[in-house]
């Protein structure tokens, strides 16, 4: 049987790694996240500036 | 983010158990007759690998019901839920080797049953993501991967009994393994509570996560209508 | 239920008959195995005679799985590329009986290849060694039982992956995981009446893979491909 400090050692990493690893993928949606919303936010920009030209083919 | 997208409820489930669970793993839990303090890891690497049967289950699942209704969101819930079972699952193989080391005194056990079968899984649910990324988004590429998924339905079970039957015909060289250790009162409320809150923790990732996609996929018929293309 | 025989023999007949007349297939991937066999030999070479023996109990395995992914690649995409699967997309029978006919026509030249090359890896690997030989009838069950599963879950995944780009880098990833069961089983039954041991369990997980991946296809595919 191994000595307790190297078993806490690899008990510890074990945990560790499964928490990390889910942090980083914590981290990917948020970024993911925020590309959205500046993708959301172009597209609204985008249709303002597209509203005006909308009113005037309208009446043709 | 606001606390509302991330299925708030999975969350604060996940949140309260985990913590609690790591307490008990650390502190309350008995050290195993065999294996010692080592042990403990039992109760991340068997939690995790559950909770991955239970999402690949669930993408079958999906898959079935997308082969039905054809809504592509039911095609999302698979893929997402796929997804969530690989993440799961790749937690099986790191710390299957990190147990074998410190438990066995090596990095990789080709006789222990759940290494092997996640293995297999992982490389057939990998090649279930190449499928995907082979084909546009689209209806067929929806169909495809419900049908590859739908052959996992088969696959788990027959690769858990093949690894299974072949342990008892070829005899691998034998570490001793205490399997079915005496399990105590105490380390089955402590593997409960880490299962709930391993499975609840995969539930709040399912659920933004495929927020997220669905919110890609609106986006994506927005910036269409923008540029004045027909909305697939 | 009839009518799925009838076109599913008519299609594998149809499959067959060309191969007879061209030859082709059977010599690229009877040429393959041979070769795939030889190299096998070379590379365990350095291993003791019992070992080499345990060896090519698994390795036979191997060269059968990758000569059948050959033949999957090679038969898919011919009908691709001619657009015949379109036509026979388009008419009026059971769509399963296009996975079960291809699967039918694979199984029998996989058998065709098979009885060539388990004489060779006696003659390789067992012929003049004192290593305890597998049971031949046990490894040819297991083949012939491994063959309906291997072509079952190839033609299958075969054609998900011929509607997709990049398809024939796509099959063997996708192949190659799905029919792992088949070799642990296979293998287990090879090795294991090799040691004397009993192999009715790995033969019967063969036959349970046929049937549950027969199951799957056969209930799937018509909902799969639909173009």
């Amino acid at each position: 049987m191994i000595e307790l400090e190297t078993a806490v050692w690899y008990v510890g990493a074990a945990y560790a790694v499964v928490w990390l690893l889910t942090i980083l993928y914590v981290g990917l949606l948020r970024q993911k996240l925020g590309r959205l919303e500046r993708d959301l936010a172009a597209a609204e920009e985008q249709l303002a500036a597209q509203a005006p030209d909308e009113h005037a083919g309208a009446g043709v | 983010m606001n606390l509302r997208s991330l299925g708030a409820l999975p969350v604060a489930i996940a949140g309260t158990l985990i913590p609690f669970a790591l307490l008990l793993v650390v502190f309350w839990v008995p050290d195993d007759a065999d294996q010692g303090f080592s042990q403990r890891i039992f109760y991340l690497h068997v939690p995790v690998a559950l909770v991955s049967y239970l999402f690949l289950g669930l993408g079958a699942w999906y898959a079935v019901r997308y082969l039905r209704t054809r809504d592509p969101i039911d095609d999302l819930r698979s893929y997402v839920a796929i997804h969530q079972g690989v993440i799961f699952g790749s937690y099986v193989l790191l710390t299957g080797p990190i147990w074998a080391k410190v438990s066995w005194g090596q990095w990789w056990d080709w006789g222990d049953r759940q290494l092997n079968v996640f293995l297999i899984l992982f490389l057939f649910y990998s090649a279930y993501f190449m499928l995907r990324f082979s084909v546009d988004a689209g209806p067929r590429r929806a169909t495809l991967s419900a049908g590859y998924a739908l052959l996992g339905i088969g696959l788990v079970p027959l690769s858990f009994l093949a690894v299974r039957i072949a342990e008892t015909v070829i005899h691998p060289t034998p570490l001793i393994r205490a399997d079915g250790p005496q399990i105590e009162a105490s380390m089955l409320v402590t593997f409960g509570l880490m299962l709930a809150g391993a499975a609840a923790l995969g539930f709040a990732l399912f659920s933004v996560e495929l927020r997220g996609k669905l919110i890609d996929e609106r986006m994506r018929r927005l910036r269409r209508r923008l540029r004045g293309e027909a909305v697939l | 239920m009839s009518g799925f025989w009838r076109t599913t023999w008519l299609l594998a007949r149809k499959d067959l008959l060309l191969e007879a007349r061209s030859r082709e297939l059977t010599l690229a991937m009877g040429l393959f195995a041979l070769a795939s066999l030889v190299l096998a030999q070379y590379a365990t070479g350095a291993a003791a005679e019992a070992d080499r023996a345990l060896l090519a109990s698994g390795l036979v395995w191997l060269v059968v799985l990758f000569t059948a992914m050959l033949g999957l690649q090679r038969s898919f995409a011919a009908e691709r590329d001619e657009g015949l699967f379109d036509a026979l997309l388009l008419a009026p029978l059971d769509r399963s009986a296009i996975w079960a006919g291809k699967a039918v026509a694979l199984t029998a030249l996989l058998l065709l290849i098979e009885i060539v090359l388990v004489p060779l890896t006696w003659l390789f690997f067992f012929e003049g060694s004192t290593a305890a030989a597998p049971s031949l009838v046990t490894l040819c069950a297991a083949l012939a039982l491994a063959n309906l599963g291997v072509a079952g879950a190839g033609s299958f995944v075969a054609s998900l992956a011929s509607a997709a780009r990049q398809r024939e880098v796509l099959l063997p990833v996708l192949f190659l995981p799905a029919v792992t069961p088949l070799l642990i089983a296979g293998v287990a039954a090879t090795v294991g009446s090799a040691q004397g041991e009993p192999v009715t369990q790995p033969l019967l997980l063969l036959l349970v893979y046929d049937a549950v991946v027969g199951v799957l296809a056969w209930g799937a595919y018509d909902h799969v491909i639909t173009e």
